[in-house]
């Protein structure tokens, strides 16, 4: 534990003392800011493992990577994103993972007409695109990405009632919407919708009103280890049905804490979750191929999704430089310019995360026929064909 | 004369920068009684409650030639140092016997707690009626009863009581005086507070005159009772009472 | 069927809130202190629980060997230093500690069963009470409730924070401690359940033989009626409130252990849980162990039901029927400091 903290702490030392010395003329400034410390440091602690596989240089440009610790926390975020903007004059931005933090960029890279590459789920960070926002573009799809998908799966399978249980917060009314819009077309309809707190000491109450309503799926819309009581009571509580849950459970954790009780819950998310199920010849499965060997074989276990936020970051970046260069050298607020025009009209790029196109009024424009039918079949995510 | 079973050299005691008692010097020969009088205020509760332990001190305390500086309650307790308080501190949701076997809490690893309750029942037999009572539900004189009684439990070889006949009718006070004076024929030492002064010379071999937390007048009981100025100030008053 | 069930969750709710009122009770009456670290103990002993089930060595294991040292150094520092005293402490402060973590990481790669893991649980987090009331509270014994409640925040901000540290913010999940089933009258009790009640209850009459029936209880209850009283027949004072914060933490790991299997606990879980048992400690006043009880049975049960009646609303249907109940509690409250 104290081990792989001091050697945190190194790292960061590392790529923090290598930023000191400042940038030089034709390099590129990418700008990081992720939590290494607090409760998002199991996000963001892999996120900076992938940041020593970033490629070196960019359109020819070498890249100087500068990273800074959040701590998980608001204030802090937003002392380094200004450092980051003024003293180290970070061309772009990378973070946070976790939401509070990461809204807290966004206005201050808004400000400072700095494009800011967001890596949280939360759907605020890009919508609306005004003045502040038109400067961030998110990698993580948001759930109006996967609901269509979600929604076309269900029906697939006859299902003609749902229930919905989620997280107490604003996170549950996200879903509750997206049906509220998507099912009038379909003929199904939601019957129930319950919600539990993060210390509920059981959802027993929950489960036993939703299978009282009898619906023919369940939704879960929650994230992570706490997806996985709500999952598990209904279970116990004898539900036989479809259990559906965000894509938020596409974590590690989550199998691992709700082990047999999650066998054949069934989400909607990413490719690289289940890149292995794709064909070789898929643009995803070649993406993945590109990151993964390399991030096993240095830190020796298997990226994580946020791990693939970085490598998504890179991709993007690859591909918006050298637009950005005919407009002006790094530095510069016309190379600035250049890289949000590029990425705002990015088209069709495949990334770990699904298939991208932004327009002005969109940021977060990935297709849903980019995200994957995928289920837990022994404590594993696997493709649904 | 042998060597005093309580010593008190230059005691003083202070609650912040106020000195309530200024280096008192007082001795308890081993099987005597002796009495500190005083009027109300004066000190005398304040240095009981230091010689107990319960306030910090300065000066030197000796216990039958032990030092007692820097011990706690609980090791002058099981040194047979008792405090009966003027409040007396009684555990009021616990039984009346439960009470009384507290008392013996420092000698809880013996064997003779049995006896030595029944003995105590046999000096106060209103106790003994009421052992399953609450202690908070007993009269005052029935508490000033069950608080010498605990204090008995507590095997004091000198036992302190402060003000035994505070707020007690005029028949109980005589009765615990009587207890007291018993108790003593029994082998205990007493020091004993009392703004009943008369009382308490009538019973005591020695005494103290205490006043505004300094010892001004000292000598044996009788030659205290002729004392004018002791006469003046508190035997004028006290019979009154 | 329904309403039947929902009684059973709500008890077995209530069970859980029921011990850690009791703990914060007690705590109080004997020291005065509100020990909002009585939740962190459950968390700790439930997460310390999962990491044995995962064969990982908890931050706990390390914690207890810091806090021991600390303790006595402390004490070394604040004591008159006498033979006995010195076995005594090198014993409890030194070797426990030292002994509890050889056998930790001994054991725990050896994946032993379900009941040395509960043991070892329950090892490891008790001694951490009487370090902590050593370490935090001693020093402070005549200090004012608000100064011990703030040093009480104090410590559970430290907790909370190591806690962070040593477990993640992920949530875990042990194993069930029975996976049975039985059906009465038509309603599922799992036999965790029944465990989770059955223990709860066994703890609560071991705790009632302890205080009614033994001098060592009575001296406890003693200390919380009369301080004073209590210091004057030789109870000392320290020692009966290292004893209690030792059943506190006792208690919290119980109830860690209990819960660990069906809820997910994450670092901080400890501390909300640990407020309910709170309010239901004020409906008792503070100061009655049956009705602390009585209160968490009905917190429990009230939470059951208000989540089934309407689970957006449950914290506002438990809250607002609450707050008139603490109000009626604050007027008629009986002082918990006995004037004589």
């Amino acid at each position: 534990m104290l081990g792989t903290a001091l050697r945190r702490l190194l790292l960061t030392a590392a790529i923090f003392g290598a930023a000191a010395v400042t940038a030089g003329a034709g390099e590129l400034t990418v700008g990081l800011n992720l939590p290494q410390t607090g409760p998002g440091s199991s996000l963001g602690v892999p996120m900076m493992n992938a940041v020593s596989l970033m490629p070196p240089t960019i359109g020819g440009l070498k890249v100087n990577y500068v990273a800074l610790d959040s701590r998980t926390d608001v204030t802090q975020t937003a002392a380094n994103t200004r450092k980051l903007i003024t003293e180290n004059k970070a061309d772009v931005l990378i973070g946070e993972v976790v939401t509070p933090t990461s809204l807290a960029m966004v206005p201050i890279a808004g400000e400072a007409k700095t494009p800011l590459l967001a890596t949280s789920p939360i759907k605020a960070l890009a919508y609306p695109v005004d003045d502040v926002r038109r400067w961030v573009f998110k990698i993580v799809p948001d759930d109006d990405t996967t609901a269509p998908p979600v929604v076309k799966y269900l029906a697939d399978k006859g299902v003609k009632t749902i229930g919905i249980i989620g997280y107490n917060d604003a996170y549950l009314q996200v879903w509750t919407g997206l049906f509220d819009q998507l099912l009038p077309s379909t003929g199904m309809k939601v019957i129930a919708v319950e919600s539990f707190e993060r210390s509920a000491t059981s959802t027993t109450p929950q489960a036993l009103k939703l299978i009282a309503a009898k619906p023919d799926a369940i939704f879960v819309a929650a994230g992570g280890t706490p997806a996985v009581v709500p999952i598990r009571d209904l279970r116990q509580r004898g539900f036989k049905g479809i259990i559906l849950a965000s894509h938020g459970i596409g974590l590690p954790d989550f199998i691992d804490r709700g082990g047999k009780d999650v066998e054949g819950v069934v989400m909607v998310g990413e490719p690289f979750i289940i890149w292995r199920d794709l064909p070789a010849d898929s643009p995803y499965n070649k993406l993945a191929q590109k990151f993964v060997p390399a991030y096993q074989e240095k830190f020796k276990a298997d990226p994580p999704m946020m791990a693939a936020h970085i490598a998504d970051c890179a991709t993007l970046l690859e591909m918006a430089v050298p637009e950005a260069l005919k407009r002006g050298q790094p530095g510069t607020q016309e190379f600035k310019d250049g890289l949000r025009d590029a990425l705002e009209n990015v088209k069709g790029l495949y990334l770990n995360n699904g298939l991208l196109s932004n327009s002005p009024t969109n940021h977060a424009g990935y297709d849903p026929g980019g995200q994957f039918v995928m289920t837990v079949k022994d404590g594993a995510f696997h493709l649904v064909k | 004369m042998s060597a005093p079973l309580l010593a008190v050299d230059r005691f003083s005691v202070a609650y912040g920068k106020v000195e309530a008692v200024r280096s008192v010097s007082l001795e308890v020969p081993a099987g005597s009684v002796v009495t500190v009088i005083g009027a109300n205020g004066a000190g005398k509760t304040t240095l009981l409650n230091a010689m107990m332990g319960l306030l910090d001190q300065a000066g030197a305390i000796s216990f039958e030639g032990h030092d007692l500086r820097g011990t706690r309650v609980e090791d002058r307790v099981a040194a047979g140092l008792v405090l009966v308080p003027e409040r007396r501190e009684l555990f009021g949701s616990l039984t009346v016997e439960d009470n009384l076997r507290l008392g013996s809490f420092r000698h809880r690893r013996h064997h003779q707690i049995g006896a030595e309750l029944d003995k105590v029942y046999a000096l106060f037999p209103r106790l003994r009626e009421r052992h399953r009572q609450l202690a908070g539900t007993l009269s005052g004189g029935e508490r000033q009863m069950l608080a010498l009684g605990r204090a008995l439990m507590s095997r004091p070889r000198l036992l302190m009581l402060d003000e035994p006949s505070l707020g007690l009718a005029p028949q109980i006070v005589r009765e615990s005086f009587r207890i007291i004076a018993d108790l003593h024929k029994s082998g205990v030492s007493i020091l004993l507070i009392e703004q009943n002064a008369r009382a308490a010379l009538a019973i005591a071999d020695h005494g103290y005159v205490m006043e505004h937390g300094e010892i001004t007048l000292q000598g044996s009981a009788a030659e205290l009772a002729q004392n004018p100025r002791v006469v003046e100030s508190y035997l004028g008053l006290g019979s009154a009472r | 069927m329904i309403f039947w069930t929902l009684v059973v969750d709500g008890v077995v709710n209530g069970a859980i809130y029921a011990l850690l009122a009791i703990g914060l009770v007690l705590v109080f009456v004997v020291t005065r202190v509100i020990l909002l670290p009585q939740g962190v103990y459950m968390s700790f002993a439930a997460l310390t629980l999962s990491q044995f089930q995962r064969g990982n060595v908890p931050g706990t294991a390390g914690l207890l060997l810091a806090l021991g040292l600390a303790a006595f150094v402390i004490d070394l520092l604040r004591s008159r230093v006498t033979r006995a005293w010195l076995m005594r402490r090198v014993a409890s402060d030194l070797a426990l500690p030292a002994i509890m973590y050889a056998l930790v990481t001994w054991l725990v790669p050896l994946r032993p069963n379900m009941a040395i893991q509960i043991v070892l649980t329950l090892a490891l987090i008790t001694p951490l009470g009487p370090y902590l009331y050593r370490l935090a509270f001693q020093p402070l014994e005549q200090a004012s409730v608000l100064t011990l409640l703030i040093a009480s925040v104090g410590v559970h901000i430290a907790l909370t924070v190591l806690g962070l540290v040593f477990f993640g913010p992920e949530g875990f999940l042990a194993n069930p401690l029975s996976s049975a089933h039985f059906e009465a009258a038509g309603i599922v009790i799992s036999g965790q359940s029944a465990i989770m009640v059955a223990v709860s209850l066994v703890i609560m009459v071991l705790l009632w033989l302890l205080f009614d029936r033994t001098l060592i209880g009575k001296a406890m209850r003693a200390v919380a009626v009369n301080r004073v009283g209590a210091r004057l027949v030789g109870i000392p004072i320290s020692q009966a409130g290292e004893i209690t914060f030792a059943l506190a933490s006792f208690i919290g790991a119980v109830s860690g252990v209990l819960i660990a299997p069906v809820s997910m606990v994450y670092y901080d879980t400890g501390f909300l849980i640990g407020l309910i048992g709170f309010v239901a400690a004020i409906i008792g006043g503070m100061g009655s162990y049956p009705l602390a009880v009585a209160g968490a049975i009905f917190v429990g049960l009230l939470q059951s039901f208000a989540a089934f009646w309407n689970s957006n609303y449950q914290q506002v249907v438990v809250f607002t029927t609450l707050i008139p109940i603490l109000l009626l509690r604050s007027l008629r409250a009986p002082a918990v400091e006995e004037d004589e």
